[in-house]
């Protein structure tokens, strides 16, 4: 589904990924952690071509996203993000925040794209909130919104980009639940995050990048319980 | 011309109500292409095509640059020296001339409002529009402008109230203006105070019911909409 062949993406003088490797099964869900700075957010950006690399392949279903020549706009389409801060849009109700991209973008009648944006808040809880703007919505609702506006657009992949470190602790739990019934459903998914216990319930494998580089994988639990690399170790040791 | 002060502006009033109505005209003609040139400027601007954004910074550059009244006669008076413009637009060209220097003077400070304006709108935003498949133009029309534009709305009074301010300088070029028709006035009546004040008082009641009329806007949008 994704495949990821020696990525470099430099900004400036600083390199924040280097040669980076990876590939991610359909219905895979891949969990990527490492320390502030370790290049998992550039990561993650490049897979949907916010962050353009400086060297090397992406391919989404075969597309390589990478050339040049590729429409950008229309891989997106398939590929929805979650990001840390919402990004939810301030000027649009919730219902409008969810539709926008199906009717504009996919050019769906709008009485279609409301149904399904109605399907997606009662899926994330919120069908109550149709109706209110963002800034009226807790982080945690704003986030939900968020996961919906994304699904709207009916992606193959979904990323997500530190979803709950914005978001007060008591909100975290109901951002990460809607999460776990995604995955549960076989969407595929690439997560970064700092939740542990996220990436060991619902994670098939989990990255840890350090300096730009992906420095171990593994299933959730070998990773977590027996590290085979130093600094993975003694990440590991700081959060858990 | 023994007459008291209110009689002698009594008797100016229907020359000057002329000249405010001119006076309102203008500005909106020259408002509305201005606002125009300044979003397209602005988006030039922050265009990431080098050669865009280099000529919107030249045009930025000029014209804020130029004192309006050297614009004014450099197109009414010089420029018909290159080109037959009183040939090819006869009496009109006054009019032409008169709107084109304002729009493009107008149009320089409008195009910094728009671009600042846009700025201002965080980052994420256009990564979200992305991130759902928009391209650069759906996101600038469905996402950044519509909250920049809000944001715009105060300092774009301030501008269209220099607009109308500035139509004073086309009395150099004889445009029959407010300002224009109260030097004409005094200069068969010599009634300089009267006509000066009541002048000066039917400018401030044009600006101050534009301002009436842009702070209840302003109310009623940050009401509905945020």
């Amino acid at each position: 589904m994704i495949k990821v062949k020696n990525i470099n993406k430099r900004f400036g003088h600083l390199e924040v990924l280097k040669d980076v490797t990876v590939e991610i099964a359909p219905q895979e869900v891949v969990v990527v952690i490492g320390p502030s700075g370790s290049g998992k957010s550039t990561f993650l950006r490049c897979l949907n071509g916010l962050e353009k690399v400086n060297s090397g392949e992406i391919f989404i279903n075969n597309v390589e996203i990478t050339h040049n020549k590729t429409n950008l706009t229309k891989v997106r389409k398939e590929v929805g993000m979650v990001f840390q801060r919402f990004n939810l849009f301030q000027h649009l109700t919730v219902l409008d925040n969810i539709t926008i991209g199906p009717i504009q973008v996919l050019k769906l009648p709008r009485q279609e794209a409301e149904e399904r944006a109605y399907g997606l808040l009662e899926k994330v809880g919120l069908r109550d909130k149709a109706n209110a703007f963002p800034r009226q919505l807790s982080g945690g609702q704003q986030q939900r919104v968020a996961i919906a506006r994304a699904l709207a657009m009916n992606p193959i992949v979904m990323l997500f980009d530190e979803p709950t470190s914005a978001l007060d602790p008591e909100m975290v739990g109901e951002v990460l639940a809607v999460m776990k019934d995604l995955a549960r459903e076989g969407m595929t998914m690439v997560v970064v995050t700092h939740e542990m216990g996220f990436a060991r319930e619902v994670g098939d494998r989990v990255l840890f990048m350090d300096e730009g580089r992906i420095v171990e994988t593994g299933q959730p639990q070998q990773l977590f319980t027996n590290p085979q690399e130093e600094r993975t170790k003694s990440f590991l040791s700081k959060i858990l | 011309m023994g007459s008291g002060f209110f009689e002698i502006i009594l008797d100016a009033m229907p020359m000057l109500t002329e000249g405010v109505k001119l006076t309102v005209v203008y500005s909106i003609v020259a408002i509305i292409p201005a606002t125009i040139v300044g979003l397209i400027f602005a988006l030039l601007k922050l265009s990431s095509i080098k050669i865009l954004r280099r000529i919107g910074e030249v045009y930025v550059h000029v014209f804020r640059g130029l004192p309006l009244l050297v614009v004014i006669f450099y197109i009414y008076f010089a420029l018909p020296q290159l080109l037959p413009l009183h040939n090819w637009f006869g009496d009109s060209y006054r009019f032409i001339a008169a709107i084109l220097a304002l729009t493009l003077n107008e149009g320089a400070y409008i195009t910094e409002i728009i671009r600042a304006g846009i700025l201002s709108i965080d980052e994420g935003q256009t990564e979200a529009a992305y991130s759902i498949g928009m391209n650069k133009y759906q996101s600038m029309r469905f996402i950044i402008l519509p909250q920049a534009f809000k944001r715009m709305i105060p300092p774009l009074m301030n501008q269209f109230i220099q607009t109308i301010k500035d139509t004073s300088l086309l009395s150099a070029i004889s445009v029959a203006e407010l300002t224009r028709q109260g030097q004409i006035y005094i200069s068969t009546s010599f009634a300089a105070i009267q006509i000066w004040t009541a002048v000066a008082v039917m400018y401030l009641v044009v600006i101050l019911s534009l301002t009436a009329i842009s702070s209840t806007l302003e109310r009623r949008w940050q009401n509905d909409k945020s």
